[in-house]
């Protein structure tokens, strides 16, 4: 046993409570410079110890949880918009689609409203729902399509030229149904 | 994992805000006490938990429900903090006066003041920032935040011989550091 073999065990031996064998110990208490690394070893153990407890800066402040949900919000808030833009982009897309191809597109309309749902969900964790999404996804098939709504929300954005292509479109189906 | 817990967790998956907010409200203090021992700083530490709870909310659909959830929290948070100090003009390190007969009256008294309790965590700290990334984040996470070898070899995607290895070489830094105060203080006296 020697001077090296204290220095390698001494931190398993202080930090992990390892127990030192007889030898160890003998050479330690024999050395005087083992045996100060060994008490310098006990109060650096005692230090992190006692830096380890509780103090008021550990912890957390009170309004930490309000302040993550707002910042939550907030980022959902930026997606959600983002979210919202495109759903409105492929809301138009769609309906131009359904629009200029006719009912066969259909199911383009579902594969892109499913698609929307996808990005809606991957960018802020949350399925998106508002108007354009339910307009993306209006049953064509139906005569009772409001192509009214689908305008109104498609002007109220991005899809303001084709709001206006879609007007021109609905006269001349209407006036073909009379 | 608890029934509650993975009910709070599938909630938080389904985007419910409410889910989320109690799994804030459970894991923000082990979190602002882990950010703040990477960083020093309360502030910082708030930030890093404020950033870290926003890519949980953001990542929690690829959270493996089969997994705990606190070692996925605490990577993700150790990256974090561990990012943000990387980005922080660290201060020198300005030794403690008089931490000798500190730790002896603490030891003696078995208690410290709050103040005496900062001050020491404070120079711990600093002196942990002085060590290499991996052996900084082992040696706060094993022995100032007391966490289990298997829950740091998670937390830190190190095998079981790399954290004994980095627990190792931080100790031994730490413990030189700090002898080499007392020796100094000896001087003085």
């Amino acid at each position: 046993m020697n001077c090296n073999d204290v220095s390698e065990f001494l931190d398993r031996m202080i930090f992990e409570e390892v127990s030192a064998g007889d030898d160890l110990v003998k050479h330690i208490d024999a050395c005087p410079d083992c045996s100060r690394e060994y008490l310098d070893a006990l109060k650096a153990r005692a230090a992190v110890a006692m830096a380890r407890g509780n103090n008021p800066e550990l912890i957390a402040p009170i309004d930490l949880t309000d302040d993550i949900m707002q910042a939550v919000d907030r980022e959902s808030g930026k997606t959600a918009v983002l979210s919202v833009y495109l759903a409105k982009l492929l809301a138009a897309a769609s309906i131009a689609l359904c629009m200029v191809f006719g009912y066969e597109q259909f199911e383009v309309v579902r594969k892109v409203s499913a698609l929307e749902i996808q990005f809606s969900q991957a960018g802020s964790g949350f399925q998106y729902t508002g108007p354009a999404r339910l307009a993306a996804s209006l049953d064509i098939r139906n005569s009772g399509i409001s192509l009214s709504k689908v305008e109104k929300v498609l002007a109220a954005g991005t899809g303001t030229r084709l709001a206006s292509f879609m007007d021109i479109q609905k006269r001349f189906i209407n006036r073909k149904q009379k | 994992m608890s029934q509650d817990l993975q009910e709070i967790i599938s909630a938080t998956m389904n985007g419910d805000h409410a889910a989320f907010r109690k799994l804030v409200t459970m894991y923000q203090q082990p979190a602002y006490r882990l950010a703040f021992r990477i960083l020093g700083n309360e502030d910082e530490a708030r930030d890093a938990v404020q950033e870290t709870f926003i890519k949980i909310w953001q990542k929690i659909g690829s959270f493996d429900t089969s997994r705990e959830f606190a070692p996925w929290m605490f990577r993700i948070l150790a990256n974090t903090a561990t990012d943000r100090q990387r980005a922080i003009l660290r201060h020198p390190m300005v030794p403690m006066d008089g931490v000798m007969q500190k730790i002896e009256y603490m030891q003696q008294h078995d208690q410290a003041t709050p103040a005496e309790n900062r001050e020491l965590a404070i120079l711990i700290s600093r002196i942990a920032d002085t060590l290499p990334v991996k052996q900084r984040l082992v040696f706060l996470l094993r022995d100032m935040e007391g966490m289990a070898s298997a829950e740091v070899e998670l937390i830190t995607d190190l095998d079981e011989n790399a954290v004994k290895s980095n627990l190792y070489h931080a100790r031994k830094k730490v413990r030189e550091k700090l002898v080499q105060l007392f020796e100094k203080e000896r001087n003085i006296v």
